[in-house]
């Protein structure tokens, strides 16, 4: 809190995610990451690939794929949709 | 002499001594003390076992298990490293307690029977609460309070739960293993109050309040020292104690659920991971309801590495709250630039607590996940599966993202002092360590088993869901679905003894005083007024209304009584 530059000082060092084009950048490698690990479950119908998931479900093509998208959107969307409900100011416990 | 004293004995005296140094004397003091217990600890005999009689009561004051083996190294680390994080910390408030509740937690977790361990529960207990009054806000002290309450609470339902059990003439031996989960299955009280007691400590749903109120109202330090002992200890005894109680697997897939929900829209972001340790603790609590050896390995796995991601995450937020004086994900972001070490040491946890691959919770999770897909545990099996998923968004990526990168808030800070770098450099070391060289830490779980978590098919799926979480993430937040960062609170358990009261009050306790003021004004007031027929004066009224509430207890206690002797009279 002491040590507070100035913002935007015309000095400052520009980092590298400042740029956008680096954010845009680092989300396609991302997606391409998504995309090529997606594929890797082709594997198993090549034999490289042993799954032996406990359930039928798993073995699926894209199983854990589709599980951690859909899982993860929907922990936020009920959590957005709860958030009105659950949601008070910040001083409410102090009143 | 070293080699055979009490694991506990040497943190505890060491703990007296702490108020009277400062300075070097007190680092160096702080830093020997642990280093030579460890010492003492690695060199202690294999059947090592300390006895002792109390009134009359045989005790186990210390009992070497593999268990209790594990807890206790894993203890003494993680004492060693927090002490580094909180070097120049002069507060005594802070020191005294430093050792002396590491201390009772390794006193804890090798205590051989229910009294030492109540003992060692309570002192455990009492210590903690200094490390949040030591930050002397109003909140934080109010905080401390609510907290201790229910720590000590814990401690006397185990006490109450002991004592009835003795009573029925069960010896005070707690054991290594699931001791007492066949009288829990037979929903015996005893049994039932230890669990509860223990379930307090171990933040089971509706008792978990003390954790998310109490620890992000802790020091910037005092937060590392509590993440790592408290819910530890908790997990320990609740191996020995109720280990494949059923009961534990629904109560453990609450766990994980539930806390993610509010570490998605939770502004604070010591609060976020405190919520992120009850979903840990999940995972924790349904490994100990399996109780086979996957399972209960699985779970001091995972609490064993849980110190190390969870103390990292803690430390980084505490060095965060050093340098810029807040941890609300609505002031941060952008703290990358002045704090990259940090930032990095962070990433470290947050890729561990995901159980990305070659990082700890990748090795220990899954022994957990194994075992309940071998129990056929279908639902908490996928309801574990979604809470990784969780895992990955609040505390993977919200922590590090919206603290360190997100939108820049233009605060300029000095990096992390050395001490706190070195303290959660360790603390990564470990984290990467234990993903790596796993088979050590396999050879110090309690049970013998045999599991190998690299192999193709395990990576590659842990790592699909690991990126298709980040890029849900990524997606909801670029179309700003994502909830935002709000200054605000979330309404949980604790509402009910923090705001339920005036409800109560309005609801019950307002109501029944009206009730009572009116009998009082028709008896006191009305009657001998109509008698005396004349008006009470205002002041009489006043009078008697306050008389009234001095009457009313006495009153009701002997209609109590009349109500007692006519019912015993009319059934004789």
């Amino acid at each position: 809190m002491n040590d507070v530059n100035e913002p935007n000082s015309p000095d400052e060092k520009r980092y590298w995610l400042d740029n956008p084009a680096n954010v845009r950048k680092f989300i396609r490698l991302l997606v391409i990451a998504c995309a090529v690990l997606f594929v890797l479950d082709l594997l198993q119908y090549t034999g490289l690939l042993d799954r032996h998931g406990h359930y039928g479900v798993e073995n699926w093509t894209g199983f854990y794929s589709f599980y951690g998208f859909i899982g993860c959107s929907l922990i936020v969307l009920t959590a957005r949709a709860l958030r009105p409900l659950l949601m008070r100011r910040e001083d409410y416990y102090d009143r | 002499m070293i080699g055979s004293l009490h694991p506990a004995l040497l943190p505890l005296l060491g703990s007296l001594v702490v108020p009277f140094l400062r300075g070097r004397p007190r680092m160096a003091w702080m830093l020997i003390v642990p280093a030579v217990s460890l010492v003492n600890l690695l060199l202690l005999p294999d059947d090592y076992k300390l006895t002792a009689t109390f009134l009359g009561f045989p005790l186990v004051l210390a009992e070497m298990t593999k268990l209790s083996f594990l807890f206790g190294v894993l203890f003494h680390i993680a004492l060693i490293v927090s002490v580094i994080f909180a070097l120049e910390v002069e507060d005594r408030f802070q020191t005294a307690p430093a050792l002396l509740y590491p201390g009772s937690a390794i006193a804890a977790v090798f205590a051989g029977d229910w009294l030492t361990l109540f003992a060692s529960w309570e002192v455990l207990a009492v210590s903690s609460a200094f490390f949040i009054w030591a930050r002397r806000t109003e909140r934080a002290v109010n905080a401390g309070h609510r907290y201790l309450v229910q720590q000590v609470i814990s401690g006397l339902l185990m006490l109450a739960g002991v004592l009835i059990r003795s009573h029925d003439g069960a010896t005070l031996e707690i054991g290594w293993f699931g001791s007492l989960t066949e009288e829990l299955s037979r929903g015996e009280l005893g049994a039932t109050l230890i669990l509860i007691g223990i379930g307090i400590k171990c933040a089971f749903p509706l008792l978990h309040t003390w954790l998310v109120d109490g620890y992000p109202e802790g020091t910037a330090t005092g937060s590392v020292f509590l993440s790592g002992f408290t819910t530890k200890v908790a997990i320990c005894t609740l191996v020995r104690a109720f280990a494949g109680s059923e009961v534990l697997i629904g109560i453990g897939a609450v766990m994980a659920i539930f806390p993610i929900i509010y570490a998605v829209i939770e502004n604070c972001l010591r609060k976020t991971l405190a919520y992120s340790m009850i979903n840990q603790m999940g995972f924790m609590v349904v490994g100990v309801g399996l109780g086979d050896a996957l399972g209960v390995n699985g779970a001091v796995a995972h609490a064993f590495n849980d110190v190390f991601f969870k103390g990292l995450l803690f430390m980084s937020m505490g060095a965060v709250l050093v340098r810029t004086g807040k941890t609300t994900g609505s002031d941060l972001g952008g703290l990358y630039k002045s704090m990259p070490q940090t930032t990095a040491l962070c990433i470290v946890g947050a890729a561990s607590i995901s159980a990305f691959p070659l990082f700890s919770a990748f090795v220990s999770k899954s022994l957990i996940m194994v075992s309940a897909a071998e129990h056929h545990e279908t639902l908490v099996y996928f309801l574990l599966l979604l809470a990784s998923t969780g895992v990955v968004k609040h505390a993977g990526i919200k922590i590090p993202f919206f603290a360190f990168f997100a939108h820049d808030a233009k605060i300029r800070v000095e990096e992390a002092p050395l001490h706190m770098r070195i303290a959660m450099a360790i603390s990564a070391l470990m984290c990467i360590g234990v993903g790596c060289a796993y088979p050590f830490l396999y050879k110090l779980l309690p049970m013998e088993f045999t599991y190998g978590p690299y192999t193709f098919a395990h990576i590659l799926e842990q790592l699909q869901i690991l990126f298709f979480a980040s890029l849900a993430f990524t997606v909801l937040f670029l179309t700003k679905i994502y909830p935002p960062e709000l200054p605000s609170v979330n309404l949980d358990a604790d509402w009910v003894y923090r705001k339920g009261w005036g409800v109560l009050n309005a609801v019950i306790v307002g109501p029944l005083d009206r009730v009572a003021r009116w009998f009082g004004e028709l008896f006191l007031d009305r009657i001998p007024g109509l008698l005396a027929q004349s008006t009470p004066i205002e002041d009489a009224q006043k009078k008697i209304s306050v008389n009234w509430i001095l009457i009313a207890p006495v009153l009701i206690v002997m209609l109590a009584l009349l109500g007692y002797l006519v019912l015993n009279y009319s059934s004789q």
